[in-house]
């Protein structure tokens, strides 16, 4: 009989496990909305719009990211992102990106309100809030993301919140009435995946303690399709992304390979894996072996 | 031909007819109305009032659409 060494708690194993059984292939539920696929696509960044609309369908997503700019003026040849994004297939989820305030961001998130209301898009009363406090590593500022949050919900945004991995301000978010609290795996951009994966299990437990179906969003830095498996693996409720197919030699492609990674994590925290060990098991049975051992 | 006013639009200093309205204001930019929000003084006009809104002088006026974005 193999005897368990005794494990030191502060050696024991991380656990990953889904709290509750749910389906596979489920759908993402966030600010009122339920979307077929977990992933959510940022449009910036493409080489060409036609690029932006091939990604985006190869991808399966059915939400996606906007920012809001100046109109150009007396440009009559000027292509505009709408032109490309059939309203019919996707939820469109404005972002206040490029904000250093709250005043500004409140200010973007309305903007892209009225828009959407204009289009008749049903995604109008979300927001994608992000407030950057340095223009370096567009890390967020956190006191003035708490601030915007929560004027935003009170004028009834359901409010999408990005935010670093950190699991206090997380907290904060989630009380300041976010919608969704969307910690970056990694600065905005970077293609760095996960480097925290300790830090967001936290927020995972921290947010769905009492709330298992409250939706976590793993929300900028992801590089290739592993980063996207590993953030459903801990359990993140979707993800969004934009450069790593956007910036991807071959963006369609990338947009399949993100979309089985998506359906492969999720699939694997929904089986539950195996707790890691130190030593092996051995896959064929023990009993009736032919053979002798050397130890 | 009324006296023009001047106004700030998206960045840029222009000089319009008196009595323009948000509409006029657009289509003489060749900005196509249903993709923009109009904010003016930091106050949305909804598109309900845009052909009814008159611009007025030193007005800061920002039309504002959708580009992709992450």
């Amino acid at each position: 009989m193999a005897s368990t060494p005794n494990i030191d708690e502060t050696q024991r194993p991380i656990e990953n496990q889904p709290k509750q059984k749910s389906q596979a292939h489920d759908g993402l539920t966030v600010g009122g909305h339920t979307l077929a696929s977990r992933l959510i696509v940022g449009t910036g960044k493409y080489d060409t719009l036609e690029l932006m609309r091939d990604s985006l369908a190869a991808s399966g997503s059915n939400a996606v990211t906007v920012a809001v700019r100046r109109e150009r003026m007396y440009d009559r040849s000027g292509q505009n992102v709408l032109d490309y994004i059939d309203p019919s297939k996707y939820l469109l989820l404005p972002n206040t990106a490029g904000c250093y305030s709250a005043t500004d961001a409140v200010r973007v998130a309305k903007l892209g309100r009225e828009i959407l209301r204009a289009l008749e898009n049903p995604g109008s009363n979300w927001v994608k809030l992000e407030v950057l406090g340095d223009s370096k590593t567009l890390l967020p500022d956190p006191v003035a993301t708490i601030e915007a949050c929560k004027t935003l919900v009170a004028d009834g945004f359901a409010v999408l919140c990005y935010t670093s991995d950190d699991p206090i301000v997380a907290r904060r978010l989630k009380e300041a009435g976010a919608a969704s609290v969307m910690p970056a795996g990694s600065p905005i951009g970077s293609g760095q995946g996960i480097l925290n994966p300790n830090n967001l299990q936290i927020i995972l437990e921290y947010l769905k303690e009492d709330d298992p179906e409250y939706p976590v969003i793993i929300d900028a830095g992801v590089g290739t399709a592993s980063d996207v498996s590993v953030a459903f693996e801990l359990g993140a409720d979707g993800v969004l992304l934009n450069s790593a197919i956007a910036h991807a030699r071959d963006p369609i492609r990338m947009s399949v390979a993100m979309k089985y990674a998506a359906i492969a994590g999720r699939e694997a925290y929904l089986s539950g894996r195996i707790p890691k060990r130190l030593y092996a098991t051995a896959s064929s049975p023990e009993e009736g072996v032919i053979t002798s051992r050397p130890w | 031909m009324s006296e023009p006013i001047t106004i700030q639009f998206n960045g840029k200093t222009l000089d319009v007819p008196a009595g323009t309205t948000v509409t006029e204001l657009l289509h003489q930019a060749e900005i196509r109305s249903k993709l923009v929000v109009v904010e003016i003084n930091q106050e949305i006009v909804p598109h309900e009032e845009h052909a009814v809104h008159h611009i007025s002088a030193g007005d800061i006026i920002e039309a504002v659409t959708l580009v992709g974005g992450g």
